[in-house]
């Protein structure tokens, strides 16, 4: 819908410095300043994680320990990369290293309730993770990286640690695999993101 | 858009990125609950002893596990016993305790079922799982109704609240004035005791057993007496008038307190143990110390110890987990208050031994030495301790059977 133009550049240089502030607040014992920083990212760090994780309670808990997780090794931020990109590599291990939801709480509780709770998802989602269901759990990272903060495929690799131009050639496989879904599929719902489904 | 194939599928794919960029958060911000957990001053690491996911599922998985309806008159099974046990935030309300004594923490009306229900201009709201034992309260609140939205936990934010940074199109979103906000969301109750507001520091989500619920939590709730009226009322968008709900709730005078007004000195520091509360779920350590902490000869140079911690071990060798560790980036006061949860004594147990202890620090970087966590960033230890046997005290105690 609209290709990067040079005012986004602007803006994306100008949010960062305002974060690099706020980070230095923090880091120099202003703890509410943290607070901050969670508001500036949390609701896309909790679209990253959500269509990861396919659940808000599991998103929700994950996307608390990655903000608690960043607080406390806030110390080992060296500014050789943005804070948003470290704070996502933060968030990318953390995803990667959750364990699947087959823990022994949700059994038991399966187990005495004798039926699981019917989860519904609203229809602003549905065709997002429609859409995902074609993607390997890489490629969904790297799009959601891709698309949660525009971040370029340099930031991506740091993030992801791997190499740029590997990257590049999966973004293309991806990008690929969606186009043909949506010729296949009929068409993406073209309307404009509404708030509430 | 018209249903044709679209000749541009770059514009596609961008326009799916923004769709994912575009996605709502589907509830309020959690910057409290995170700023919550970290805690401390001048940039600690916190060790809770639960995490997140601990806190929101207790009174919600005890209910599930149960079953729904009056609990209490129900038989618990070491079977059932030992579940209730593994899972994370029940475990460590009922540790150590076995199933007679679960059965009987029950008994003592620490879970209370009223399903009370009250509906309002099509949308009705039910309260569950009330669960008290001295030192926390949550209930649960179900929604049901129709055309309700999915979520239950309202999105919106305050109108006069001011939320700095954070992206203006999103707070736009929130910052809605009830006429237009939609019908059906619940929105973060109040609690009052004995008709009076309790103010304590509490959470409000999703409740992770019910899609359709919500569940509420407070701690540090001071000093509640054992039998009290609980009121909670609930607004829900678009309803004039709000829910309210009253409950009995009353625990059995089961708390033990024992004040041994005992001090005890070492080198520069001393502290007076003033309170022991014990009760079938938890212990209350409550003491005053004055002093420069002592230190080892492995304490000089760059290493220090850390202020005081206070180890509680009872009779029959149980160790008492403290609930929460908090860790400071600078050297330690000279006077603190202490009130600190730690697990419940053995229920046969004579005596209790406070052990007072230090880390020690580097002072460098404020690392503790000896710590150890998983590849999680759990702990496995929390790091060497230095026990300080000259200011032991031993604490005689009585639990009612």
């Amino acid at each position: 819908m609209q290709a990067a133009i040079p005012g986004d550049m602007q803006a994306k240089k100008e949010k960062n410095e305002r974060i690099e502030r706020a980070v230095q607040r923090v880091i120099t014992g202003e703890k509410e300043a943290y607070e901050l920083i969670i508001q500036e990212f949390e609701r896309q760090m909790y679209t990253y994680c959500y269509y990861i994780l396919k659940d808000h309670q599991e998103t929700e808990d994950a996307v608390q320990e990655i903000f608690i997780r960043a607080y406390e090794n806030l110390n080992s931020y060296k500014r050789k990369v943005s804070f948003s990109s470290w704070l996502y590599k933060v968030a990318y291990n953390h995803l990667m290293n959750m364990k699947k939801k087959h823990n022994r709480w949700l059994k038991l509780v399966d187990e005495y309730k004798h039926h699981k709770p019917v989860v519904q998802e609203s229809s602003y989602t549905t065709v997002i993770e429609e859409l995902m269901e074609y993607l390997t759990p890489e490629e969904r990272h790297i799009l959601l990286l891709k698309a949660v903060e525009q971040y370029t495929f340099e930031e991506i690799a740091i993030i992801m640690n791997t190499r740029s131009a590997t990257l590049r050639k999966k973004y293309e496989r991806l990008r690929r695999k969606l186009i043909e879904q949506t010729i296949k599929g009929g068409q993406l719902h073209g309307q404009t993101a509404q708030p509430f489904s | 858009m018209d249903k044709q194939p679209n000749p541009f599928p770059d514009q596609q794919l961008e326009e799916l990125e923004q769709r994912i960029r575009n996605t709502p958060m589907p509830r309020n911000s959690m910057s409290r609950e995170v700023m919550n957990q970290i805690g401390g001053t001048n940039m600690n690491k916190q060790r809770n002893g639960s995490t997140i996911l601990k806190r929101t599922i207790t009174a919600a998985s005890i209910a599930a596990v149960m079953g729904a309806g009056a609990v209490g008159s129900g038989f618990i099974s070491p079977t059932m016993a030992s579940a209730l046990k593994q899972i994370p935030g029940i475990g460590s309300m009922f540790y150590g305790l076995n199933s007679d004594e679960i059965q009987k923490a029950v008994d003592q009306g620490i879970l209370t079922q009223p399903l009370k229900q009250i509906t309002k201009d099509g949308v009705t709201l039910t309260l569950t799982n009330v669960l008290y034992d001295g030192t926390r309260l949550s209930y649960t609140i179900e929604r049901a109704g129709e055309h309700l939205p999915q979520a239950v936990v309202s999105p919106y934010i305050p109108m006069d609240s001011e939320i700095i940074s954070g992206d203006k199109e999103w707070k736009k979103s929130r910052q809605v004035p009830e006429q237009q906000q939609e019908k059906g969301y619940v929105t973060s109750p109040k609690a009052f005791i004995n008709k009076k507001e309790l103010k304590a520091f509490s959470s409000f989500g999703d409740d992770i057993g019910n899609s359709n619920a919500v569940f509420v939590e407070y701690t540090s709730l001071g000093s509640l007496p054992n039998e009290f009226e609980l009121t909670v009322r609930a607004k829900v968008t678009r309803v004039d008038e709000p829910f309210e709900f009253k409950v009995p709730v009353k625990i059995s005078d089961n708390k033990l307190v024992i004040q041994p007004n005992e001090t005890k000195s070492y080198e520069n520091f001393s502290y007076t143990l003033q309170k022991i509360e014990s009760t079938v779920t938890n212990t209350r350590l409550i003491l005053e110390s004055t002093g420069e902490v002592p230190a080892t000869s492995e304490q000089t140079g760059k290493y220090a110890p850390t202020m005081m911690y206070y180890e509680i071990v009872d009779d029959q060798g149980k160790v008492l987990n403290q609930r929460q560790l908090g860790f400071f980036h600078r050297a330690p006061d000279l006077e603190y208050q202490v009130d600190e949860l730690y697990d419940a004594i053995s229920p046969n147990a004579k005596s209790v031994k406070i052990k007072p202890y230090t880390f020690t620090v580097n002072t460098d970087n404020w690392s503790i030495a000896g710590e150890k966590l998983d590849e999680k960033g759990r702990v496995l230890s929390s790091g060497h301790k230095t026990y300080i046997k000259e200011l032991e005290i031993d604490v005689p105690v009585k639990i009612t059977p």
